[in-house]
């Protein structure tokens, strides 16, 4: 049981870093700019938890995958903006294929008839 | 004791990028249309717990031991502040159960452990008459230079026996320590007099004109470390001897029944006819130095063969004589060395006391601390973290 929680919880971990990866692609951005482009971006069926988005962009910070400065924002306000370093952008697109790989194998899979429904 | 500064100016910026975030969704909100303390409000409920979010974002730097580490050794200074007499108990009981360890093994090291300060102190034996009733008895001179003369296991030989003689004509009459020895006592352990020199074989007999040599300590005392005391004479008991030589001040052996002394006079010109019988003996003991890569037992054989022959040779004093060879080291741990093992073996268990005691102290008191534990655990601590 323990183990398959953990499972869980990696995958999950897995998946935010690949987000937040994703969205640092298109420019730099501070937290609060990343989980609302994640919500914009899914049509808002993803909300990033603050308390597992901070966490993350930290983590990826002392991975070096991503960089942190502060700046000024257009209505005078110090944020800290991430960006991807060399090795993020570098890690994401083997990341990202991956990932790929693995949905679309997932959609591959043929729903069982009546289930459908019932998710 | 407080967080490095780097460390403190993360949880600032930290701080700061948390509350950047929720300015900038309140500020969205109002663009929508919502009172400033409403979108406060939702904010907060939409963000969750701050400090938690702080927490574990900061969880995710590392050195977290670090600063949990530093957060109890806090905690603990200052319930050693608040409760001095409990600090003050335990640390004294350990600092007594400790320092009573710490000085006798000091004295353990100095007598057991160290080594004597001679060239191969391995080799140097003491040797003493074997005789009914008498393991280790003294040794009749005759019988002492026919076991330097016959054996063939001791590079050199040398007697000693101790006295004492009143010192005239240097302020007033005073009573020194002197011991009588053979020309070669200073030559068998390796000791050189710093000034002077040392007794010859022309030294250690009768008729010839007396000799001492005498200690460093006693050349300061009695004569102010005066260079020029080499060739001049004392008198002992009436008797001027000639200054050949100064023994220097480390030579400070201490065994069995010698010990360093002021004066030092060559044995062999002990004129006293008893001294030179061979069924009497003066308290008189031998040291000798091994030859190299001679065994004890090869030695103490071959004194075996040398006494058996003098017991032959003169069976009315001889009889039943053995010689008893005991290394130099073991004749000085001999007398001390159980005593002191059960000394440091005492203390040893007085230390343990000690430590029972304290943890004795700290059981009392961590039932007294029961909701504090509670009320740790209930937020979250770790049972390491109560521990420590």
């Amino acid at each position: 049981m323990a183990n398959r929680y953990q499972n869980r919880i990696e995958l999950l971990q897995g998946t935010l870093d690949l987000l937040i990866l994703q969205t640092l692609q298109w420019g730099p951005q501070h937290g609060y700019g990343a989980s609302q482009a994640i919500r914009a971006n899914s049509g808002d069926i993803l909300q990033v938890d603050t308390g597992s988005l901070y966490p993350a962009l930290h983590r990826l910070e002392r991975q070096k995958r991503i960089a942190a400065d502060w700046k000024t924002s257009e209505n005078e306000q110090r944020v800290r903006v991430y960006r991807l370093t060399k090795r993020g952008k570098r890690q994401f697109l083997s990341e990202r294929s991956r990932w790929e790989q693995i949905s679309d194998a997932v959609a591959g899979v043929p729903n069982p008839a009546g289930r459908e429904s019932g998710s | 004791m407080r967080l490095p500064l780097w460390r403190r100016r993360q949880q600032d910026e930290l701080h700061a990028e948390l509350q950047s975030h929720l300015q900038m969704a309140a500020e969205e909100r109002i663009d929508r249309g919502e009172s400033p303390t409403e979108a406060a409000q939702a904010t907060r409920r939409e963000f969750g717990n701050v400090e938690l979010v702080h927490r574990t974002t900061h969880d995710q730097w590392g050195w977290l031991w670090l600063e949990e580490l530093l957060q109890d050794l806090r905690y603990g200074a200052r319930m050693l502040r608040k409760n001095p007499g409990f600090a003050a108990i335990a640390v004294l009981t350990l600092a007594l159960g400790i320092g009573a360890n710490t000085s006798l093994f000091f004295v353990v090291n100095g007598v057991i452990l160290n080594p004597l300060p001679f060239p191969n102190p391995e080799q140097l034996i003491t040797l003493y008459e074997s005789k009914l009733h008498f393991e280790d008895g003294a040794i009749s001179y005759p019988n002492f230079l026919d076991w330097q003369r016959d054996n063939r296991t001791f590079a050199s030989m040398a007697a000693f026996a101790p006295t004492s003689f009143s010192l005239t004509g240097v302020e007033e009459a005073d009573q020194v320590s002197a011991e009588r020895i053979s020309a070669e006592f200073f030559s068998t352990l390796g000791v050189k007099p710093m000034a002077g020199r040392d007794f010859t074989a022309e030294d250690d007999r009768l008729g010839v004109s007396p000799v001492a040599l005498i200690s460093e300590p006693f050349w300061r005392e009695k004569f102010g470390s005066a260079p020029e005391i080499v060739g001049r004479t004392i008198s002992l008991d009436g008797t001027s001897y000639l200054v050949v030589g100064i023994i220097p001040s480390n030579f400070n052996l201490r065994f069995w029944n010698f010990r360093a002394s002021e004066v030092y006079l060559p044995i062999g010109q002990w004129n006293f006819d008893l001294f030179r019988t061979r069924n009497t003996v003066f308290g008189m003991n031998a040291i000798g130095r091994l030859k190299p890569g001679v065994t004890l037992a090869q030695a103490r054989a071959d004194m075996a063969g040398v006494t058996s022959r003098l017991a032959a040779e003169y069976p009315e004093a001889d009889k039943g004589i053995g010689a008893s060879l005991i290394p130099l080291r073991a004749r000085i741990v001999k007398d001390v060395a159980s005593l002191l093992f059960l000394l440091l073996g005492a203390v040893g268990f007085v230390l343990l006391i000690a430590c029972v005691n304290v943890a004795n102290l700290f059981l009392a008191r961590s039932t007294g601390r029961s909701r504090e534990f509670a009320i740790k655990s209930a937020l979250g601590a770790g049972r390491t973290r109560i521990v420590r």
